[in-house]
């Protein structure tokens, strides 16, 4: 039952996740070919100097883009779902209600991180040829509260799509918002390197908001 | 029958874009509180100098809502007509079809506008305390480039997702993010002054874009 | 109407390729090119290079001598004195003139134009400083000036005109004669300057004032009327574009001045004498202007992509030498002669010549054409096969003319009509 709920959100999201695996891809390629650009116009020295003292990433522009495609990937998947209450088929499966919607989200959260994967490990291997490596040890550190966004980012998404009410699901938007914000709040690097481990857990946490919402769904709230 | 469409759509997006207007009025309004703030614990002077001489815009962080804001809009009211193909029955009307298609999009655009400006306007009059006239100006300067990326992304988000052919609608996400990326290329303030017009004229005809879609879409592309 | 659409969608299409697909090349394809830093020896009497190859830099002369560093700073003690005090091997004069540390360091001037300068979005709001306040630090004052068509005063903390300083000043202005609206204004708005310089304003016949607030009172002095007999129709038929005001130690140059005709100028001393910059080449919209002064020596030198001046002035500002060199222009390169021989036209929005975004066409060279009626003739032939396939009758014309769009994107875009055709959607 579990590989065969797999394969069916599969079939429904390969074409998006392929195209959001490329766009991610291409992009981080982007982001190696203006790096590579800054070395030959500039000092390497000076780009180091930047990154150390000023904080000029160079994988920067690619911070938001886990959050969006977090989002992308929750509203791709359990939109459909919603429109026509076809979740309800889900929950009538021979499974515990629980189960069913975790193993959507865990779906879900494979197929993200297998998109953003590639291109992330292009980056540090990027990194890796032109910085020592005290710097790719600093490119995972800033790179994971971002990543963490993402999947919180889709958790959150789907909390707010699948909760049946329009008034609790403006508030799921607000709390969605607002604890967003906090994976993003740095403007220097490293500045998360202490609350990393609670960060994790706050992730890791954040899956069991959905299950309450479709708890909430199937028990016929709003319908 | 013009009306009808137009309140068919409102009916259809109306929780939508009080969201989205809620959602922009109080980001705004955020703003306008953080610009009071500021000017409470710093020197107007040095505030005045830092917009003037550094181009430090307090409401810069405005730039990529009015585009975000037309992508939802533009998918909220499209993708259910692409889901079960009900496009058709618009289509199948007593109206030629790129009039039955143009009032959907005229519908779009309003309500894009009526989220805009009242955010726009509520910046607008919270400068004006603390700030010469010629801020206004410089305001206006500023922030229509990226009021008409938000009316571009619109249009072109409703020219991707109805495009029947999914090859074509790869190649539109493409196009679509090469001619977005247009709209906000300086980080200083009034640099679009010398091409605004031409900016304009590209965001209307636009316009068209979708209309093709639809037309491929009655044809029967790609079913 | 779903003609003009596809034919849009192919304008557009070009428009965006025309800009992207020469960024990508460039991105991929960029080698550093510095152009040289121009020096000149007092001591040896001709110019002396630092110039950058491949990530090294080399030190020459204008022949093609190397030198080491040592043997290049003492040919330069002008540039290098603090090196060569610290190491005992500054000499004690040259040609009459005594270097002594403290006038080597006064008199040391550094000046650089850049054309975004020139030509940059600004705000017509500027603070004037008080420049005889009676204390030994400049202070910011608590308003900002406006001048436009009027000259008024904002104070900034409560935003509120300030009527009263601003009709003193207006009935100033009058009375100096200076016809409203202002053109063109230079200053400096930093408090981080040994003395206010003031402003430079040029009113609406390009007569140029000089502007100061002393002690809350206005001074404005239409500058022809200050400057000697000889200067002063030089000083009326100037039309200023820019004025570029640094306030050094020596309080020597007023300004620097751009005219309409690209010319440079220097406003110097108690009498405003203009000084004419003997720069052949300078285009103020494509080079950078740098000066650098020192105790015996005033070096100009205007750099742009394609070419390198440089004049040296003795210190009464009379000609003593001159420079120039051709450079290797991006365009010169083999990377640039390949991208001029692949894409018709290029499209860029931003310019080193200013501030705002506009349009910035640049063209392919011939073999570009060439290659853009091989390819339209490549497409002709490969649609004429297609059609011969088909047997169209009465439906002919129709798709001569739904294939209009493509046919014109190969023969403008070349390459990039090629890329269309097959990206966006066929005529049906």
């Amino acid at each position: 039952m579990f590989k065969a709920l797999v394969y069916k959100e599969w079939i429904k999201l390969r074409l998006y996740w392929t195209l959001m695996f490329l766009a991610h891809l291409l992009f981080c390629v982007y982001l190696c070919l203006q790096l590579r650009h800054a070395f030959k116009l500039h000092d390497a020295l000076a780009v180091w100097n930047n990154w150390a003292f000023k904080g000029y990433l160079f994988f920067k522009p690619a911070k938001n883009i886990p959050l969006l495609l977090g989002v992308v990937l929750g509203c791709l998947q359990f939109f459909p779902e919603i429109l026509n209450k076809k979740l309800r088929l889900v929950l009538h499966l021979p499974l515990a209600e629980d189960r069913a919607v975790a193993v959507h989200l865990l779906a879900g959260l494979f197929l993200f991180t297998l998109a953003l994967l590639p291109g992330l490990v292009l980056l540090a291997v990027c990194s890796a040829s032109y910085f020592p490596w005290e710097f790719l040890l600093n490119f995972w550190f800033i790179y994971l509260p971002w990543f963490l966004g993402g999947y919180a980012a889709y958790l959150l998404t789907v909390f707010t799509l699948v909760e049946p009410t329009w008034r609790l699901r403006v508030t799921c938007l607000l709390l969605s918002a607002a604890l967003l914000k906090l994976f993003y709040l740095d403007s220097f690097y490293d500045g998360w390197h202490r609350v990393l481990p609670g960060m994790v857990l706050l992730t890791v946490a954040l899956v069991l908001l959905p299950l309450l919402s479709s708890n909430r769904f199937s028990k016929g709230y709003g319908s | 029958m013009f009306k009808s469409l137009l309140y068919k759509e409102w009916i259809k997006l109306r929780i939508y874009w009080l969201l989205l207007f809620i959602v922009n009025l109080a980001f705004c309004g955020f703003l306008c509180l953080r610009l009071r703030h500021v000017f409470r614990i710093n020197e107007a002077m040095a505030v005045w100098s830092n917009w003037i001489f550094k181009g430090y815009l307090f409401y810069r962080i405005c730039e990529y809502v009015p585009l975000l804001l037309g992508v939802v809009l533009g998918c909220l009211q499209f993708f259910p007509e692409t889901l079960s193909k009900r496009l058709r029955l618009v289509l199948h009307l007593p109206l030629g079809e790129s009039r039955a298609a143009s009032i959907h999009l005229v519908a779009g655009l309003l309500m894009l506008a009526t989220v805009y400006l009242p955010g726009l306007a509520l910046i607008a009059v919270s400068s004006s305390f603390y700030f010469p006239p010629d801020f206004q100006a410089n305001l206006l300067l500023t922030y229509t480039p990226w009021l008409l990326g938000g009316l571009a992304a619109y249009l072109l988000t409703a020219f991707t997702v109805l495009e029947p052919t999914w090859r074509l609608r790869v190649v539109y996400l493409l196009f679509s993010a090469a001619l977005l990326r247009l709209f906000f290329l300086e980080d200083f303030y009034n640099s679009y002054l010398r091409i605004m017009l031409s900016l304009t004229i590209c965001t209307s005809l636009l316009f068209v874009f979708p209309l093709l879609s639809t037309y491929r879409f009655g044809k029967g592309y790609g079913s | 109407m779903k003609n003009f659409a596809r034919t849009l969608l192919f304008a557009s299409g070009l428009v965006l390729l025309a800009h992207y697909l020469p960024a990508g090349y460039w991105l991929l394809a960029t080698k550093l090119r510095r152009p040289p830093i121009v020096y000149y020896s007092c001591t040896e009497k001709e110019f002396m290079f630092f110039r950058y190859t491949n990530l090294t830099a080399i030190r020459m002369d204008a022949h093609g001598k190397v030198y080491e560093r040592e043997e290049f700073e003492r040919i330069l003690p002008l540039d290098h004195w603090m090196q060569l005090l610290r190491d005992g091997k500054l000499p004690d004069a040259i040609g009459g003139v005594t270097l002594a540390p403290e006038a080597l360091r006064r008199e040391r001037l550094s000046f650089r134009i850049k054309p975004t300068m020139i030509d940059t979005p600004s705000v017509n709001l500027t603070p004037l400083l008080d420049a005889d306040t009676g204390r030994v630090r400049l202070e910011m004052p608590e308003d900002f000036m406006r001048l436009g068509s009027t000259i008024e005063f904002i104070h900034a903390q409560t935003n509120v005109l300030e009527r009263e300083k601003s009709a003193l000043y207006q009935s100033a202005f009058k009375a100096a004669g200076f016809v409203f609206p202002a053109t063109v204004m230079g200053g400096n708005p930093s408090t981080m300057k040994p003395y206010d310089e003031g402003y430079f304003v040029a009113d609406a016949t390009g007569a140029t004032f000089h502007l100061h607030q002393l002690r809350g009172k206005p001074d404005i002095r239409r500058v022809s009327s200050l400057a000697s007999p000889e200067d002063k129709p030089k000083w009326e038929a100037l039309k200023p574009i820019y004025f570029h005001v640094q306030e050094q130690d020596t309080r020597e140059v007023h300004t620097i001045i751009i005219d309409k005709s690209n010319q440079a100028w220097f406003v110097v001393g108690k009498n405003y004498r203009l000084v004419k910059i003997p720069l052949q080449r300078y285009d103020s919209a494509r080079m950078s202007l740098v000066v650098r002064g020192d105790l015996i020596n005033r070096l100009i030198s205007a750099t742009g992509d394609d070419s390198v001046e440089a004049v040296v002035l003795n210190r009464d500002y009379g000609l003593v030498d001159r420079y120039t060199e051709r450079l290797v222009s991006r365009a010169a390169t083999p990377a640039g002669k390949l991208a001029r021989a692949i894409f018709p036209f290029t499209l860029r929005f931003e310019d080193v010549s200013s501030g705002y975004l506009g349009v910035f066409p640049e063209y392919g060279s011939r073999i570009a054409l060439l290659v853009n009626g091989g390819l339209l003739a490549l497409m002709l032939v490969w649609l004429g096969s297609r059609r011969k396939k088909q047997k169209l009758g009465k439906q002919k014309a129709e798709i001569r003319c739904g294939m209009l769009p493509d046919i014109l994107a190969v023969a403008i875009g070349g390459v990039y009509g090629v890329a269309l055709v097959f990206l966006l959607p066929k005529a049906d």
